[in-house]
């Protein structure tokens, strides 16, 4: 079985169409029809229904899908590897989530590279989920992420330090500058769906008090943090952000910092890995520094 | 004169600063306004053996105005 179907069949289950699927493939949409059905025979099951409407997997579909993804990806990293192993043979790769990836941890990366100079480091983002997963297959060596997933064997999750979560409003909106619980229901609030352990952290802290998350008036979701500092700066509402994320706003003083009574919503960080005796020198080495400077090496 | 290097990653606002540093009058002072910790390190770092006086103050948290000023020459 060819590795090119299963990035074929990725592609059409990602766009539920054999024409933007070949599009995307840059081949024709008969070859890619035999190669999906070539899949198909090897495996010896119907992996997609087609219909008038597009595409659609079928259960074994699904199942192609999921473990497709963990193939192609793997095999993109051994290629990855390969390069870098003729260049060095010093590689750690990093992963956090996205509001870490993008504003507290390129500082890490500038220093640990003071450190040891002849280590390769890569960083990327992705949800903690993904990069806990990527641990466990030695996709990734060192996560940064706010959740512990107590199912993971095998990983150690090493307390860092705090995220602060602040709520920020346009610096010249009529809001005081410490409001109660209450008044955050007479106020219009965006919410990052990327953010989600804050989403989950402030409904538990409002079911103490009674009140509940769904009852909040949120005028819109955005994905991301650069969409929701946006709708801030454009006046639009308040939003529960991470205070790494806001730091050149507020220094400009376009936006303020509301204080709301008896709410918290800081979070945890945790490093991810596999058991020191699982790890590479390099990436041993990497993380028993981190381990000892924690946050102070964030931005 | 003030470098504003606010979302810019290190090394850039080292580089930026070394560059503003060059054109700028000998009796004035540079300000380089900088939300990475590792701008605080690099710059003072580069610095301190340039015969310059460093002046750090964290603005915010998380934010910092670094203050460099050239000894004058004897």
């Amino acid at each position: 079985m060819h590795l090119d179907a299963m990035r074929y069949f990725l592609m059409v289950s990602e766009e539920r169409s054999i024409s933007k699927g070949a599009a995307r493939a840059h081949i024709s949409q008969s070859a890619l029809s035999q190669t999906i059905q070539k899949l198909e025979e090897d495996l010896g099951y119907p992996l997609m229904v087609r219909s008038n409407r597009g595409i659609s997997l079928t259960g074994a579909g699904e199942i192609v899908r999921k473990y497709a993804e963990t193939i192609t990806r793997g095999y993109d990293r051994m290629l990855e590897e390969l390069t870098l192993s003729s260049e060095t043979q010093h590689f750690v790769s990093i992963s956090g989530t996205y509001s870490l990836a993008a504003y507290s941890l390129p500082c890490m990366l500038y220093k640990i590279k003071k450190v040891f100079p002849k280590y390769q480091y890569s960083l990327d983002a992705k949800d903690a989920e993904d990069i806990i997963r990527d641990v466990r297959e030695g996709l990734t060596d060192l996560g940064f992420v706010d959740v512990v997933n107590e199912d993971a064997e095998n990983l150690v999750y090493s307390l860092l330090g705090k995220e602060r979560v602040v709520l920020i409003v346009k610096a010249d909106a009529p809001v005081a500058d410490a409001i109660a619980v209450k008044d955050l229901f007479d106020v219009e609030m965006i919410m990052c769906t990327m953010n989600r352990k804050t989403c989950d952290h402030l409904g538990q802290v409002l079911n103490t008090v009674d009140r509940r998350l769904e009852n909040l008036n949120v005028i819109f979701y955005a994905d991301s943090l650069s969409a929701v500092k946006s709708s801030v700066l454009n006046g639009y509402g308040m939003a529960f952000v991470p205070y790494e994320s806001i730091k050149h706003e507020l220094y400009e003083k376009l936006i303020k910092l509301v204080t709301v009574a008896d709410i918290n919503l800081d979070y945890d960080i945790y490093m991810v890995s596999k058991k020191p005796k699982g790890m590479s020198l390099p990436a041993r080495m990497s993380r028993d520094y981190l381990l000892e400077v924690g946050v102070k090496s964030f931005c | 004169m003030t470098l504003n290097c606010l979302g810019d990653m290190c090394p850039l606002p080292l580089l930026k600063a070394d560059a503003a540093l060059k054109t700028l009058p000998e009796e004035e002072s540079l300000m380089v306004v900088t939300d990475h910790s590792c701008t605080v390190e690099s710059i003072r770092e580069h610095f301190a053996s340039r015969r310059c006086t460093l002046e750090i103050h964290e603005a915010i948290s998380g934010v910092w105005e670094i203050t460099i000023v050239r000894a004058m020459p004897e």
